[in-house]
């Protein structure tokens, strides 16, 4: 286990490295001239002067790699460089903004829980009966529904028309019930259909009809066995979704007006903020790659099948 | 001479039924510009923000144009974009997969640790902050996408060709001569070819959500170009009092998905394509 462990965390090296290359190389190809800004910024004359000079003052003349070099340096001392438009820290901006969207995702990832494994469980147990039926025509519904159009629906049901909620986000409890619903919509749905094919596929294994033989209750095969074996299809789940909820989240924050990451990376991309959308991209890169790591050591340390053939080979 | 009815394929009436509104919807889609009944573009402000009536079917929004022509013509840039996207990706991820997994060794791995990369970025993140730095406008959010979703497809294309190398008949091809383009084309890709297309089928769906969540954060298509999403981010300020600025443009995407979805749903059931092969976890 701590072999794979250590190979795991090796394999992480050149992604990281090719997720900075991406990020500055983004930077660096984009048509805006950072120097330009600068002098703008400060009220100097923009001439052909003043402009080589900024370039010069801010390392702007120098080779690709060097510059890449410089700015994958102070990122590894946590320095992002300062925003365009606050002049603050990036790294500042980014610490107050991404408790919001973690908790956003956190609550939709809640929220998709506690809805699909018990409806997931309800429409595999009573297979094509009529639970079955309304769920499984209910979560294609769901599922098709882009996040914004889910968004502006809720908001107009239950702010504008029915008022029990608000429209913009004061980030209450309460305010936050709408954002969650919107992320977590398409993502229940797709969970309760593939926790149900989980469920189903594991019902009809040997080892189901031996229990079944033997007398044992139904109810214990289901919560005991089936349930415990179909966690692992649910491990896979988080794991592959916790991209969409970070991507996700940009979109909802815009609608409910959100003060968290995805508003600030909007905000930022609309002032030709580069550092913060850099900012955005690799703090979001570092959680996802993160995540997936996780969710890949608890998949093997779950699954003694993985673990046993792993430490033979 | 009567024919004789074959017993019906229930799998496969639902193919040809979603087949057909599939391509109903391309049809509108193509002739939008001449079913609208107004100019979707023309802004008139003696008539801004009107209830449907029989000269504007759906209304019309804050500028005065016609809400029903604007749906009806952003039909074909948020669908035509869409295919052209999905065809692209199909199109360059399946020849990555396919060249990478035939050649082998080095390029391979070269291919791999790209397609690691792109898919260390969460899909909607870069996409958000490669238009962000490309600027808006239609072409942009198109190649955007297509650099954040090939990589779905040069995987699966991968472990196709690695089942398939392993077969005998591979075996026999190359043994009787044939060159590697004729092998590619004549013996692997009608084998791997039909989840590639399935998951083509069902990416049609996801591309529109793709374009118009673009659009709808204004990273898109840019105004007055009529376009699903876009008209939903415009329709936002003005919804509580005019809901069919929202309604309409919403419903329009909510149907077009869902009728690509089912029809990518039938298409994957008629081909029955056998389990995907697993790819190799080392």
């Amino acid at each position: 286990m701590l072999k794979y462990v250590y190979r795991r965390l090796l394999q992480l090296i050149p992604i990281l490295i090719g997720i900075t290359v991406i990020n500055f190389g983004i930077m660096f190809l984009s048509p805006s001239d950072p120097a330009e800004r600068e002098l703008v910024l400060r009220g100097m004359m923009v001439s052909q002067e003043t402009l080589d000079a900024m370039r010069a003052d801010l390392g702007l003349d120098r080779p690709f790699w060097v510059q890449y070099g410089h700015w994958t340096l102070n990122l590894l001392r946590g320095d992002l460089g300062n925003s365009y438009a606050s002049g603050r820290p990036v790294m500042t901006e980014i610490r107050e903004r991404l408790p919001h969207t973690i908790s956003l995702a956190a609550g939709a990832m809640l929220m998709t829980m506690v809805v699909s494994i018990p409806l997931g469980l309800l429409a595999a147990v009573r297979q094509n009966g009529i639970w079955d039926y309304l769920i499984r025509v209910a979560t294609f519904v769901g599922g098709t529904m882009p996040g914004f159009l889910v968004g502006l629906l809720l908001i107009y049901v239950f702010a504008l028309r029915l008022n029990w909620q608000p429209v913009i986000s004061d980030g209450s409890l309460r305010s936050m019930i709408l954002p969650v619903i919107t992320l977590a919509l398409a993502m229940t749905c797709k969970y309760i259909r593939q926790i149900r094919a989980a469920i189903l596929e594991e019902l009809d294994k040997e080892y189901v009809w031996g229990a079944r033989a033997r007398g044992v209750k139904e109810k214990y095969i289901l919560y005991r066995n089936v349930l415990k074996n179909s966690m692992l299809t649910i491990i896979t789940l988080v794991g592959l979704s916790v991209g969409y909820l970070l991507g996700g989240t940009a979109i909802v924050e815009i609608i409910f007006t959100w003060p968290g990451m995805g508003k600030l990376v909007m905000d930022a991309i609309n002032m030709r903020d580069y550092p913060v959308v850099q900012g955005y991209v690799i703090w979001m890169a570092i959680i996802f790659v993160s995540v997936n790591l996780l969710t890949d050591l608890s998949y093997r340390f779950l699954n003694p099948r993985i673990r046993l053939s792993n430490e033979l080979a | 001479m009567a024919i004789v009815p074959k017993i019906a394929d229930p799998v496969k009436i639902r193919f040809l039924v979603f087949s057909a509104l599939t391509l109903l919807i391309f049809a509108l889609a193509l002739l939008g510009p001449y079913l609208a009944p107004n100019d979707p573009i023309k802004s008139n402000f003696t008539k801004v923000n009107q209830p449907p009536s029989l000269e504007y079917p759906f209304g019309t929004d804050k500028l005065g144009r016609c809400l029903f022509s604007r749906v009806i013509c952003g039909a074909r840039v948020t669908i035509f974009s869409s295919l052209l996207l999905v065809g692209i990706i199909f199109a360059f991820g399946t020849a990555v997969g396919v060249v990478s997994s035939y050649v082998g060794g080095r390029l391979d791995t070269l291919c791999m640790r790209v397609t690691d990369i792109v898919l260390a970025f969460p899909d909607m993140v870069l996409a958000i902050a490669v238009a962000g730095f490309l600027g808006g406008g239609l072409a942009n959010a198109i190649i955007t996408l297509a650099c954040v979703s090939w990589t779905k497809y040069a995987r699966l294309a991968r472990s196709q060709v690695l089942g398939l190398r392993e077969q005998t008949f591979m075996e026999a091809a190359k043994l009787a001569g044939n060159s590697t383009p004729r092998i590619i084309f004549r013996h692997i890709l009608p084998n791997a070819l039909s989840p590639l297309v399935v998951t083509a089928a069902l990416d049609i769906g996801v591309m529109i959500i793709g374009v118009a969540g673009l659009s709808f954060l204004g990273l898109g298509v840019r105004p007055p170009t009529p376009e699903w999403g876009a008209m939903l981010n415009d329709g936002r300020a003005y919804f509580q009092r005019f809901p069919g600025t929202i309604f309409f443009p919403g419903a329009a995407i909510f149907l077009s998905i869902m009728v690509f979805n089912l029809f990518g749903d039938s298409l994957r059931d008629w081909l029955a394509p056998r389990p995907a092969v697993t790819e190799p976890t080392e």
